[in-house]
């Protein structure tokens, strides 16, 4: 390969890691974020009585959603917004109040993990769920 | 094409006739001769419509200015749109700064053929297009509400729009083919549930703005009513409300009404993003049954 050839690939190279990039973060947050929303039909269906109410599970939900919600928060990576991604680019610009929703987001699922009697259930969950609306609201596209 | 393309098109277009025909097909109209009836306001009816038509979500006050701290819809929030930025007018009594000198007449002439009481068109951003099926009783209900609001001081901050005074006149274009149907009337022999569902959706309600997509003039395609399409904003899709029972996204009505009042706060996941949220959260300060009433209507497109 002479060198020309070698610097052009080189450039694919990167370009190619570049997409690869972009497309790990967003497939690692969507699907950590899915595991979040898995999580609210669980305890929605608590809160609306269609199941029975169950402190422990409750308090493992709530924990499995404040994780996978802190590996979404990690993988909004620089330039990965576009393609499948409903990121909005306003996250790379007001990255500080991103990050405080998510901040007070996990704070509002630490709480939810607290809740030993079923008539806490309902405010807790929707506090948490206010939380989610209100990023959602302002940094997600629609599909 | 861009919304701003389109609409420079539909412009290019119809201007053809020449700049005569054009000023006289964009004179503002006014409103008729006792067009506005006698009528002892409703405040309780006038505060319903104001959520039901989600007025703060677009003349919410600007982050930190005046009235912001009581949710007052004194205006200055940006609202952005493909043809440019625009500040929702202050909705309060303030003499100067918002609806304080307006007369009745102003207002239904505002709400139902969007022209201000200088004669100026205004732009359809703001849903007049909608607001205008609304009843005169329920309108006069709605601005009696508006004058009950504290008085907030926040002069309009002018929209950021290229061509200014060209799409000013141009609007009056849009409104010949937007306009020119009848208002919606709802369509006799249902239940008045329903009819109360299907009413307080398409007049105050306004979901067609995002849910019915629109043709070539940026007119809503009634051929595809709530069918959903490409979010008016510019980015992203805005999804059907058809068949919502048939792709079993909602269980019945009830679960419906209580996705509308709760939203994401119980796991209902696509009513916050593309401008939904503030929607759904000013809905849920509806009466319960007035959420049962549209839910019923919703679930009733197939
Ligand atoms: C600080 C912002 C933020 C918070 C807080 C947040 N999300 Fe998200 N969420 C996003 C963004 C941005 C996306 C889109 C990610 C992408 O597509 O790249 C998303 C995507 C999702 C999706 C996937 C939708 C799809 O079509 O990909 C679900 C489900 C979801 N979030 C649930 C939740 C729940 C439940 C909570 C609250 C417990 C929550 N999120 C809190 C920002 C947030
Ligand atoms: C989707 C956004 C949106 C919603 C919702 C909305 N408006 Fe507006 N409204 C606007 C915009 C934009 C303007 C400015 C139009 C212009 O100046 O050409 C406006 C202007 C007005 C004006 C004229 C104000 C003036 O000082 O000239 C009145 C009155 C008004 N709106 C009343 C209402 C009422 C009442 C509601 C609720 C029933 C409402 N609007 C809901 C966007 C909205
Ligand atoms: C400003 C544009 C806009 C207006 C006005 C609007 N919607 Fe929406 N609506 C959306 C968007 C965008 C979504 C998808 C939100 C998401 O994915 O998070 C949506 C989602 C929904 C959904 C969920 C659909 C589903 O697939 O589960 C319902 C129900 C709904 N809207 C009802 C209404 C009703 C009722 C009105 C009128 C009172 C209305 N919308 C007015 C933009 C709008």
């Amino acid at each position: 390969m002479n060198l020309s050839k070698r610097i052009v690939a080189a450039f694919a190279a990167l370009a190619v890691a570049g997409v690869a990039y972009a497309s790990d973060a967003y497939t690692a947050r969507h699907e950590a974020m899915e595991k979040v929303g898995g999580g609210m039909g669980t305890l929605s269906a608590m809160a609306k009585k269609e199941t029975p109410f169950d402190a422990a599970v409750v308090q493992a939900t709530a924990k499995m959603q404040e994780a996978e919600l802190k590996k979404a928060a990690a993988q909004f990576l620089p330039d990965t917004a576009g393609g499948k991604s409903r990121a909005k680019a306003e996250i790379w610009t007001n990255r500080a109040d991103f990050d405080a929703l998510m901040q007070k987001t996990a704070e509002a699922l630490v709480a939810l993990q607290g809740v030993k009697d079923e008539a806490a259930l309902m405010p807790a969950l929707r506090a948490a769920g206010g939380s989610c609306r209100t990023c959602h609201d302002k940094y997600r596209l629609p599909e | 094409m861009s919304r701003g393309r389109r609409f420079l098109a539909a412009l290019a277009t119809l201007g053809v006739a020449g700049a005569a025909a054009f000023l006289l097909l964009t004179r503002p109209a006014s409103l008729a001769e006792g067009a506005v009836p006698n009528h002892v306001a409703d405040l309780r009816n006038g505060e319903v419509m104001y959520h039901a038509g989600s007025c703060v979500a677009c003349h919410r006050a600007a982050e930190g200015g005046p009235g912001a701290d009581r949710g007052l819809p004194a205006g200055g929030f940006a609202f952005p749109t493909p043809v440019g930025r625009f500040y929702p007018q202050n909705l309060t009594p303030d003499p100067e700064t918002g609806l304080g000198r307006w007369s009745e007449r102003d207002f239904v002439a505002a709400m139902t053929l969007g022209v201000s009481p200088a004669g100026r068109h205004y732009f359809p951003a703001f849903p007049y297009a909608a607001y205008r099926s609304m009843t005169k009783a329920d309108l006069l209900d709605l601005f009696a509400y508006l004058k009950s609001l504290p008085a907030v001081k926040a002069p309009a901050r002018p929209h950021e729009l290229p061509l200014l005074p060209l799409a000013q006149r141009g609007v009056g274009l849009w409104k010949q083919l937007a306009l020119r149907a009848e208002p919606w009337a709802p369509p006799p022999g249902r239940s008045a549930s329903w009819t109360r569902g299907a009413y307080l959706a398409n007049a105050p309600g306004h979901c067609g703005e995002c849910h019915t997509p629109k043709d070539w003039a940026m007119v809503a395609d009634e051929s595809r009513h709530m069918a959903g399409g490409p979010h008016p904003a510019g980015e992203g899709k805005v999804p059907s409300l058809r068949g919502l029972l048939a792709a079993k996204k909602y269980k019945d009505v009830a679960d419906l009404a209580l996705a509308l009042s709760a939203g994401e706060e119980l796991g209902y996941e696509n009513l916050s993003s593309g401008g939904m949220a503030a929607i759904q959260q000013n809905l849920a300060r509806l009466p319960d049954s007035d959420l049962q009433a549209i839910a019923e209507y919703l679930l009733s497109l197939e």
